[in-house]
């Protein structure tokens, strides 16, 4: 058991953590209070060979494996986990769907030109009244000769406001329930489709969000992806990407506010000599970095394990769970070290308070992940 | 257009400084623990002239650095960068080198790879700030020098050197091959892509010693050094806060300059 980081992961996070500090730190601030996404940051992560590390080179990532992507996201996430999301989310979650379930006509026609940059693909699954309950899902997909035609909306679908391209779970057989789910494609400019921004989020606001509306939209047969009745297990492949990078991505948030808190505990003079000298500051910096540790390496050992092909159900809801939860509590210490200066955005610890609770949702929620872990440990399922 | 660059390995110059600590005793500087060397900033800006020049005439880019742990990890850096080749020069018999000893064995190394336009190095390692590597390497290869250089360019088969001056610049004109040091105001460098990590980390670097280059042994290593550190420390600053009164801004300002002047600030 080697614990050491190799070469070329040292070089990975060194390179993604300088590109972190020249492209997204200066920024941050001035997007964040707009709440705007510059997805100009899609392009320049694609030339420096960061937006797609995990997928294969021949349609265009570097063919990494699953450690060394997650490490890549916690460098990138130290500066900012929305804006890292954002940018990534096409070639994350909806990508690895694709690469999975796609026919190879499809993955030639999208994937390279997501790992490059000149295509954003979105993930649509969310809607009003399907969350966590995927067979909630209301969009409805009706055959008609050689078309679909589907309706419905989705929400919080990250680059919906963007996106060309949108892979979407839409429902053909209510009374089939899951296995009536089916995948789809749409591109935008098709007649019927339409998005708009969701605004006013108290949170990732360096993100970017918006909402779905397909109405009477005209699909051709071969924009189905994959078989219908398996568009939840497909698309979960694709989640369980997303959840490893999450996970990292809170890691990178809990590193950023740690690495501040101890800054500013040197910094601090308060009753005769830094803060950090005060015990009551030491006993949380010691709880902040020995939790971080530990969420380290469970996101490491469940990517290790998925890059291996080996199962990580339970592993990888270890740790989305924790590293997700360890970063909500870390970076509200962060803040109460900083004091009211913390409340401000002129520190990094602030946007990442305001990150950290989403992170704890996207993905799957904390008490999803706690449900995934019990079914797997007790072989019963507390939901359907 | 093929290019040598030499590059130096240096403790961080962004460590805070409770970590940077000396051993006044044997005059070294103590590694500061779990913060790994770098490369010379001023050296990482030669390899970016070198890949701007790379960019648009073509070529091969060969890095050269010394350093007698046989660690790689700079040149895969200036690889990963976009850089073709590099070579570690690594010998017991290179311990304690200055830079009239640095400046011969890279030479003799420099001369055992050929065929070459052009030398970069940094204007000086942001470690001892000498900056004479590059000029004594020109004068032991019989080379022009240009010390320096914010830009190169080729014009009519000869290369065309921007220097830096204190208020300005000067354009030369120099026969190749030649020796540059690159100024800092060549700007940023770029960052390693993820393809030239891929691509650098799973290269072999090859590693000269001191018999694969036909040095001579009385000019390296400790014994050949030319000058003497007499004492090295850190010093001591002390800082004082004064408060410079004044009815108003201009009062006080005009205070302060005076203060400023008596103090030898300005």
């Amino acid at each position: 058991m080697d614990f050491e980081l190799t070469e070329e992961q040292r070089m990975f996070r060194d390179m993604a953590r300088k590109f972190a500090e020249q492209e997204i730190l200066p920024t941050l601030k001035e997007n964040e209070r707009q709440e705007k996404f510059d997805s100009s940051i899609i392009k320049k992560m694609a030339s420096q060979g960061l937006l797609a590390p995990h997928m294969p080179q021949e349609y265009g990532g570097l063919g990494l494996d699953y450690v060394t992507s997650a490490i890549i996201w916690e460098a990138l996430c130290w500066a900012s986990l929305a804006v890292t999301q954002a940018a990534m989310s096409g070639p994350i979650q909806p990508a690895t769907n694709l690469l999975d379930a796609g026919s190879e006509q499809q993955k030639q026609k999208y994937l390279p030109p997501v790992c490059r940059g000149d295509l954003i693909l979105s993930g649509a699954v969310v809607e009003p009244n399907a969350g966590s309950d995927s067979s909630m899902i209301e969009t409805t997909a009706v055959r008609s000769g050689n078309h679909w035609v589907i309706n419905g909306t989705k929400v919080f679908i990250t680059n919906g406001e963007i996106a060309d391209v949108v892979l979407f779970i839409a429902q053909t057989d209510k009374s089939k329930g899951l296995k009536g789910l089916a995948s789809f494609i749409v591109e935008r400019g098709t007649p019927g489709f339409s998005s708009k921004p969701q605004k006013g989020r108290i949170s990732w606001r360096g993100g970017s969000e918006g909402s779905l509306r397909f109405i009477d939209i005209e699909l051709p047969l071969e924009n189905q992806v994959g078989e219908t009745g398996r568009a939840l297990r497909d698309a979960l492949r694709g989640i369980d990407t997303a959840r490893l990078f999450l996970a990292a991505g809170a890691l990178g948030i809990a590193q950023s506010c740690l690495d501040a808190s101890i800054k500013y505990a040197k910094e601090r003079v308060q009753f005769g000599k830094p803060i950090g000298g005060h015990q009551l500051i030491q006993e949380i910096i010691a709880e902040m970095a020995t939790k971080i540790e530990a969420a380290r390496w469970l996101i490491y050992r469940a990517a290790d394990l998925k890059s291996r092909g080996i199962r990580h159900i339970k592993e990888m809801s270890y740790a989305k769970y924790f590293a997700t939860e360890t970063a909500l509590w870390i970076t509200s210490q962060a803040v109460k070290i900083h004091g009211s200066f913390g409340t401000f955005d002129d520190y990094p610890v602030g946007h990442h308070y305001q990150d950290a609770i989403t992170a704890t949702i996207l993905g799957g929620t904390t008490q999803m992940h706690q449900l995934t872990i019990g079914q797997q440990l007790l072989e019963m399922a507390a939901f359907r | 257009m093929d290019i040598i660059v030499c590059v130096k390995k240096i403790p961080d110059p962004e460590i805070p400084p409770a970590k940077f600590k000396l051993d006044m005793e044997s005059k070294r500087v103590i590694p500061p623990e779990g913060i790994p060397p770098v490369i010379n900033p001023y050296d990482e800006q030669a390899v970016e002239l070198a890949l701007r020049l790379k960019d648009k005439y073509g070529g091969k880019i060969t890095v050269l650095t010394i350093d007698n742990d046989a660690d790689t990890s700079i040149v895969k850096h200036a690889l990963a960068m976009g850089a073709d080749e590099g070579i570690v020069l690594a010998d017991k018999a290179f311990e304690g080198s200055d830079s009239f000893s640095t400046s011969h064995i890279l030479s003799q190394a420099i001369q055992k790879v050929g065929n070459f336009d052009l030398v970069l190095c940094g204007r000086q390692a942001a470690d001892w700030d000498e900056g004479l590597v590059g000029a004594i390497i020109a004068e032991n290869l019989s080379l022009p020098l240009v010390t320096l250089a914010e830009a190169v360019d080729v014009v009519d088969g000869k290369l065309k050197v921007k220097r830096v001056t204190l208020d300005g610049y000067q354009i030369f004109a120099v026969p190749t091959p030649a020796v540059a040091t690159v100024s800092n105001e060549v700007g940023q460098p770029r960052l390693p892509s993820g393809w030239g990590i891929i691509s650098a980390s799973r290269k072999q670097i090859p590693i000269w010693k001191a018999g694969d280059l036909d040095a001579d042994p009385s000019q390296i290593g400790a014994k050949a050094v030319r000058r003497r550190l007499v004492k090295l420390f850190i010093p001591v600053r002390e800082k004082k806060c004064e408060i410079i009164e004044g009815e108003t801004t201009a009062e006080a300002s005009v205070k302060l300059a005076e203060r400023l002047r008596k103090a030898g600030v300005i």
